[in-house]
């Protein structure tokens, strides 16, 4: 499986387990990027699907951090 | 003259997450025997917080809590419903001087940035985040928020809060990224060991 395979699944995962925690909204102070988890998800799906790549930098860096934190 | 002056804007969306936080905590304090000013939205411009920090009026004693926006050299309130700097390298001293600082904002206690330049001209401490932070419409988060608030508030050392609020952040670390990130970002900068609101304020001389 690709890494982005497996940040899908792990990520899957966490959603099914934690589905409240998925639905918070977040938002990073300075850029005013809003977004939940399950939206994030929902996005690394559609990108899986559609083969067109994310290119938000905001949602990549959310991206990276969530790699980051599921590793631990 | 209050013990606590707080400031939380509330112009954009960022701010509306930042100004919930604050919401409540006048009362909290107030139950615990402490004066509060809350600046909220409008209220949070630079001249009320000038008249109710500066240093030579004696209107705040003890702490300020900050909830807003922030950068390496500024924290910022709101005037004409746009952002505006409110605390700065410039004012810093005459502001922060024998106060406790506790902030959710980001950047301004990046090295050599605001919260360091408050606290080598008098601030006793500051509470802040090295870089850009993110936050939640969830009462973890605020939860998580307000324990360095009701620790100072009990007369905790400004270590004894940092650790609390620490603490808070790491037992929430499954609910998001976003508390580990924080946490990974938050510092504690102080003038001395072992400090209260209590010990170290404006009214001892």
């Amino acid at each position: 499986m690709t890494e982005e395979g497996e940040l899908i699944e792990k990520l899957q995962e966490w959603v099914k387990e934690h589905p409240k925690d998925a639905d918070v909204r977040h938002i990073n102070i300075t850029t005013q990027k809003e977004f939940t988890i399950r939206g994030i998800l929902d996005e690394l799906i559609r990108e899986r699907e559609s083969k067109v790549a994310i290119v938000d930098e905001e949602v990549l860096k959310i991206k990276d951090q969530i790699a980051k934190w599921l590793k631990r | 003259m209050v013990d606590f002056l707080i400031i939380r804007n509330k112009c954009d969306t960022a701010t509306e997450y930042t100004n919930w936080i604050g919401d409540g905590m006048k009362s909290y304090l107030e139950s615990k025997g402490h004066s509060v000013t809350d600046l909220s939205d409008a209220e949070a411009s630079p001249e009320k917080v000038e008249d109710w920090l500066k240093y030579d009026a004696q209107k705040t004693m003890k702490a300020v809590i900050a909830l807003d926006h922030g950068s390496t050299d500024a924290f910022l309130g709101e005037k004409n419903g746009a952002l505006a700097q409110v605390i700065n390298l410039a004012n810093a001293e005459r502001l922060t001087k024998n106060l406790h600082v506790y902030t959710l904002a980001c950047s301004t206690n990046a090295d050599g940035g605001l919260g360091a330049t408050a606290v080598s001209k008098g601030c006793f401490s500051w509470l802040g985040y090295k870089e850009s932070v993110y936050a939640a419409d969830s009462p973890s988060f605020k939860d998580c928020i307000w324990s360095y608030m009701i620790a100072m508030a009990e007369g905790k050392t400004m270590e004894e809060c940092e650790q609390v609020l620490r603490q808070a952040y790491t037992a929430c670390k499954n609910e998001s990224f976003i508390y580990q990130y924080n946490l990974d970002r938050l510092l504690l900068r102080k003038s001395l060991s072992n400090m209260t609101i209590n010990s170290h304020n404006r009214i001892l001389p």
